[in-house]
């Protein structure tokens, strides 16, 4: 009885950056705020998303695909997937970060933010300073005073490197 | 080539989203990044964002167990007391220079650890970022003051910390009683009038659960009878006291302390030396609300017992 309705799966084009196409069914994007009100207000059938690069659109329909499987046996092997999801250079695990605040995948948003700052915790200030494009507005006498108010904060050894 | 360009510009919710996921240190030292992210770090609303997430880390990473070694307390984490063989711990030094005598912690509210050295010397301490304020004295003359009852707790109305002191000029007299509040906004104490008769005889710890602090009071004349027990609360947001309805309690039942469980207020009741009753309050105020848990019954017949340790939901033990 029900198989005229989910016989017909609904389909709709996402295309990247570089005009890559992927075709998918719709029922995996609604896991995104933002697409889930495009196809159900608007019925559009191919969404271009230019700021999103395919190779991050890649990964991202990866995890969506994934979590549409998510069942109460495979919890571990989810976990293990989103362990393996964000273990990427950093640069990239940005640009997947970024695409996902854009798209608004919530769930997935909280474990990339959560990701991110463990990736950035152990950083010194200057590689943090690089990582998120700032440029210190603080004379070398501001900063030196800081050192001495929290000399704790300073202690350790401090990783230097943007990846 | 310089492979940073290709690095992706955040939008600055996304920045205050991903740096309130951090634990307090990499904040402390990220706060001379910039201008804007020192503005962004120490804003109340970063702050308060913060302190609510990070009592709910999975794995207890920002839970610490603090004990008191009278000189000097001493810390552990909980995420390693709970899952790992080995035990992370440190050693926290009072923060003035030299504690007077052994001091003692009254309580503890969102990381911050009021304590108390000798009787009257009162500190507010922050250890994870090291910062100490000792409070200013409280307007009641210690010098005629036999007993000293504090106890710490969060308005969060008003988002202030405060501390309740009761200074006891003499214990068969509940007219002999003073009672002060310090607010850590207003930096000063301020006299409470209009005490309950139940003042007399608060038992030492109070509990501080949902903005109220509560006691339980000895009555000398019923010492072995919960017919002398009351529970009273102060609301820490308009500084009301009121008694609290009890649980119905049992023949037998001799003695109460409060406790936490979960996030909801309890009562452990001996029972004759023979078991204890653990009661909880679901619902402030209200009789019928309270429940009782579950009973543990004592190995030996004793009058002493230990104090209930838990754990609740958020915060520490």
């Amino acid at each position: 009885m029900a198989s005229s309705t989910t016989g017909e799966k609904k389909i709709l084009t996402l295309k990247g950056g570089d005009n890559e196409e992927f075709i998918l069914e719709e029922s995996l994007v609604l896991q995104s705020e933002l697409l889930k009100n495009m196809v159900k207000e608007e019925r559009v059938s191919s969404i271009p998303l230019p700021s999103i690069k395919s190779k991050t659109l890649v990964k991202i329909i990866e995890y969506l695909k994934k979590h549409a499987e998510l069942t109460p046996s495979n919890k571990e092997e989810f976990k293990n997937f989103e362990k393996e999801f964000v273990n990427v250079v950093l640069e990239e695990l940005l640009d997947i970060t970024v695409a996902v605040n854009y798209l608004k995948i919530n769930g997935l948003l909280e474990f990339c933010c959560q990701a991110v700052a463990d990736r950035i915790k152990d950083k010194s200030v200057e590689a943090v300073r690089k990582i998120f494009r700032i440029e210190s507005d603080f004379t070398p006498e501001e900063e030196s005073e800081f050192r001495k108010e929290t000399p704790e904060a300073f202690e350790g050894d401090l990783d230097d490197t943007t990846n | 080539q310089d492979s940073n360009l290709t690095i992706p510009i955040l939008p600055s919710e996304l920045v205050t989203e991903i740096l309130s996921k951090l634990p307090v240190k990499p904040l402390l030292q990220f706060t001379c990044v910039s201008k804007s992210w020192l503005a962004l770090i120490s804003g109340q609303e970063f702050i308060k964002a913060h302190l609510s997430l990070s009592p709910n880390n999975k794995d207890n990473t920002n839970h610490m167990l603090i004990l008191n070694f009278g000189r000097y307390l001493k810390q552990w984490s909980l995420k390693s007391l709970l899952y790992e063989s080995a035990m992370e711990t440190s050693t926290l030094y009072y923060p003035m220079k030299i504690p007077k005598r052994s001091f003692r912690i009254v309580g503890s509210v969102n990381g911050l650890i009021c304590l108390a050295d000798s009787s009257k010397d009162l500190v507010l301490w922050n250890p994870s970022i090291k910062k100490y304020k000792k409070l200013p004295d409280f307007n009641t003359n210690s010098w005629d003051v036999n007993r000293f009852i504090y106890d710490f707790g969060y308005d969060e109305f008003r988002d202030d910390y405060k501390v309740v002191g009761c200074f006891y000029y003499d214990c068969s007299n509940s007219s002999n009683v003073e009672v002060e509040i310090y607010s850590l906004k207003s930096d000063s104490w301020k006299s409470i009038r209009s005490l309950p008769d139940e003042m007399r005889f608060l038992t030492e710890l109070g509990k501080f659960v949902n903005g109220k602090l509560y006691w339980a009071n000895n009555n000398c004349n019923h010492y072995f009878s919960y017919k002398g027990c009351n529970i009273i609360s102060i609301d820490l947001v308009d500084e009301k006291w009121e008694k609290v309805e009890q649980p119905s309690y049992e023949e037998g039942d001799i003695d109460l302390q409060l406790g936490l469980f979960g996030s909801d207020l309890s009562v452990y009741i001996n029972n004759a030396g023979k078991h204890v009753s653990v009661w909880v309050m679901k619902e402030y105020g209200v009789r019928q609300s309270w429940t009782k848990m579950f009973t543990i019954k004592y190995a030996d017949y004793s009058y002493l017992y230990a104090r209930p340790f838990f754990m609740p939901n958020k915060g520490e033990i």
